[in-house]
């Protein structure tokens, strides 16, 4: 039974361990999470694109959930390491305790877009939010037409999950496309930009299809105007936004874009609801 | 229409006593230093009596009226009531790590009863813009719903504006109308008082209070419109704030306030609206647990808007923007409220260098430029 009086506090971080550790590449690691409360480890439950707080010696940082469910596994983490918070996360061993809070946030629009024709395109880490996603199309394949999977890194050696995407690229009526901007000699994949992929990607049923985008925002905004331009509907774009976030709950003011919260409101939004507020935010 | 009491003069210490044995910690404002500010107050011969204020843009003078002396006199201080609710830094949670490792955390409790005696009715609607930003559907922070919930108000209408007030601009004031438990206006021999709430009727019935005269309420309303018609200032309409602030990005005037604007985030730390906060983390030294704070935070600062190695809002112009157009824009959509200023003029009051905001948005949103 869970104490409902700590989920009331949603400031309050529950502890959890880390099961599993990987280190994926130089600066990103994955960490499988396990509710200290077995009870929080069956009840915890999320929807694909939401994010947790994650909380070690230093303070808080908002992680994507990429996969778990209620296993012994634990709840997957991906991170890079890349700031004061995250290289603590990064640190961590198998057994050590750490703290979450979550899930917030709204995800992809999972059921909205079935039938449809499916592009993930995303850059580096980026892909963390969208492989809890990915996992639904596949657990429901035949509710989905074509699925298109793109992923852009920098460097061959920040390519991760090459399993996963070595699994999605024989289910049916899916393909993927990977591209480094810089690799070695033994790199099997496309070298160049991800833009670059998505303008040479051939799309059936534009009308039919839909985006589901992370990445740098000026990846996304590049790749926005591309899909745009061939057709794609600006409800049909749906892109999972990066900001400052401090709580989860639109308390703190940071994500704060326009007239939504990215915490609260996003982080996956309809480009349509950004469009106006992306616009504006080439200001400086 | 709810009855209005008479509270003579000499029997406000009672309304203070009366909330005391309720068992409220009695928070009033005070002269302290140079200015007028809210603090614990039990007795009310110490409220500031016989002063009121000037304010320009950039300066704030204390002044004494001289004869009639009357405890709210003034307009607003530097401080609103929104630390009372809103801490401007509070320990959320602490950490404990165990020998073998284990982290245990302890929320922090917040749940002391407040009266806040005296608090303007501008800062009444401030606190129920905050309300919207706190107490959010599912999005609720306990420790600001704890105090909430523990709160006695008792607003006291002005009878005076500042050169920088522009509560009937903004739309609220400068009568609050609801929000309180209790709302007084001034006369010279004493208050007429009405209840807002159920509380504050039970706490108007214990001081046995006479009605208050046809002459007494027709006085008072009068000390209201006067504070009304002090008012010079005024800002443009919803809909040029919004065509004004937004589409007109390379205005500029932005240029002209960022010049001026020492980012130092003054405004946003005496707006009584603003909610922006951060989490601070503070490791215990011998690495036995931490103390987790959250503490104001303003969108002036660089920090604000980091995120990987990256700052969204990159220079004093496109956070004085951000600051503006979530203020008088972006607020009206989030939370539903005529607008997120309430007209205090704080801001205006004690920006070291004097930006009037109720200027700038002329500048930035008048029709011509709309038209250009």
């Amino acid at each position: 039974m869970i104490d409902k009086n700590i989920f009331a506090d949603p400031y309050l971080p529950h502890e959890v361990f880390v099961a599993r550790r990987v280190q994926e590449a130089q600066d990103i690691v994955s960490l499988y999470l396990v509710f200290a409360n077995p009870a929080a480890n069956l009840d915890y439950s999320f929807q694909p694109g939401q994010f947790n707080m994650l909380y070690c010696g230093g303070g808080e940082a908002p992680i994507s959930i990429v996969s778990g469910h209620g296993t012994a596994q634990g709840y997957l983490h991906t991170v890079r390491t890349v700031g004061e918070v995250t290289r603590a996360l990064g640190a961590l061993k198998e057994g050590d305790s750490l703290g979450l809070r979550g899930p917030f946030g709204q995800g992809w629009p999972i059921n909205k877009i079935q039938g449809k024709d499916i592009l993930v395109i995303t850059g580096g880490i980026a892909i963390a939010p969208v492989v809890a996603a990915i996992d639904e199309l596949m657990r429901n394949r035949d509710c989905y037409g074509r699925l298109s999977i793109l992923q852009g890194v920098t460097h061959d050696a920040g390519h991760i999950f090459s399993r996963q995407y070595q699994d999605w690229s024989s289910a049916p009526n899916t393909e993927v496309g990977i591209t480094s901007m810089e690799a070695g000699a033994g790199w099997r994949h496309h070298k160049g930009l991800i833009t670059t992929l998505v303008e040479d990607l051939p799309i059936a049923d534009i009308a039919n299809t839909v985006a589901l985008m992370c990445g740098p925002q000026a990846m996304m905004q590049a790749t926005t105007a591309i899909l745009t331009g061939k057709g794609l509907g600006d409800n049909s774009i749906y892109i999972s936004m990066e900001r400052n976030m401090h709580c989860g709950l639109g308390h703190c003011g940071h994500c704060q874009l326009g007239e939504k919260f990215v915490c609260k409101d996003g982080p996956v939004f309809s480009y349509a609801e950004l469009k106006q507020a992306l616009t504006l935010e080439a200001f400086a | 229409m709810e009855t209005q009491y008479f509270l003579p003069r000499i029997s406000l210490q009672q309304l203070f006593n009366v909330l005391e044995d309720r068992g409220y910690q009695c928070i009033a404002p005070g002269v302290r230093g140079d200015s007028i500010v809210y603090g614990p107050l039990r007795d009310s011969a110490k409220l500031p009596w016989g002063y009121s204020d000037k304010q320009r843009p950039g300066q704030y003078q204390l002044t004494k009226t001289g004869g009639d002396e009357r405890a709210f006199a003034w307009s607003n201080g530097p401080s609103s009531i929104k630390p009372f609710l809103f801490k401007q830094q509070e320990i959320l949670w602490r950490v404990n790590k165990a020998e073998n490792g284990r982290l245990h955390f302890q929320p922090e409790p917040a749940t002391t009863a407040q009266a806040l005696i005296g608090v303007r009715p501008c800062d009444i609607q401030a606190m129920l813009v905050q309300d919207k930003v706190f107490l959010n559907d599912n999005h609720i922070d306990p420790r600001y719903q704890g105090r909430r919930a523990n709160l006695f108000t008792v607003v006291v209408n002005c009878s005076y504006a500042s050169g920088n007030c522009f509560c009937v601009a903004a739309g609220y004031g400068p009568k609050a109308e609801h929000g309180f438990d209790v709302a007084m206006t001034e006369l010279h021999d004493g208050f007429v008082v009405r209840a807002g709430s159920d509380n504050g009727k039970s706490v108007l019935q214990s001081l046995d209070l006479k009605q208050a005269s046809p002459a007494h309420v027709a006085f008072a309303e009068e000390s209201i419109m006067q504070a009304k018609k002090d008012q010079q200032r005024d800002i443009p309409s919803p809909e040029n704030l919004r065509n004004g602030l937004l589409a007109q990005q390379y205005h500029p005037r932005w240029d002209h306030i960022a010049e001026r604007c020492t980012s130092c985030g003054t405004c946003t730390q005496v707006c009584p609206t603003c909610f922006c906060h951060k989490k601070v983390d503070f490791p215990a030294l011998d690495g036995s647990g931490a103390e987790h704070l959250r503490e104001w935070d303003s969108c002036f600062s660089e920090q604000h808007s980091y995120v990987h190695g990256n700052v969204v809002n990159k220079d004093k112009r496109s956070r004085y923007r951000q600051w503006l157009s979530h203020k008088f824009v972006h607020w009206l959509e989030q939370y539903a409220v005529i607008s997120g200023c309430v007209g205090c003029g704080r801001c205006i009051t004690w920006c070291p260098v004097g930006i009037d905001v109720t200027e700038e948005l002329h500048e930035l949103c008048s029709e011509s430029d709309n038209d250009r």
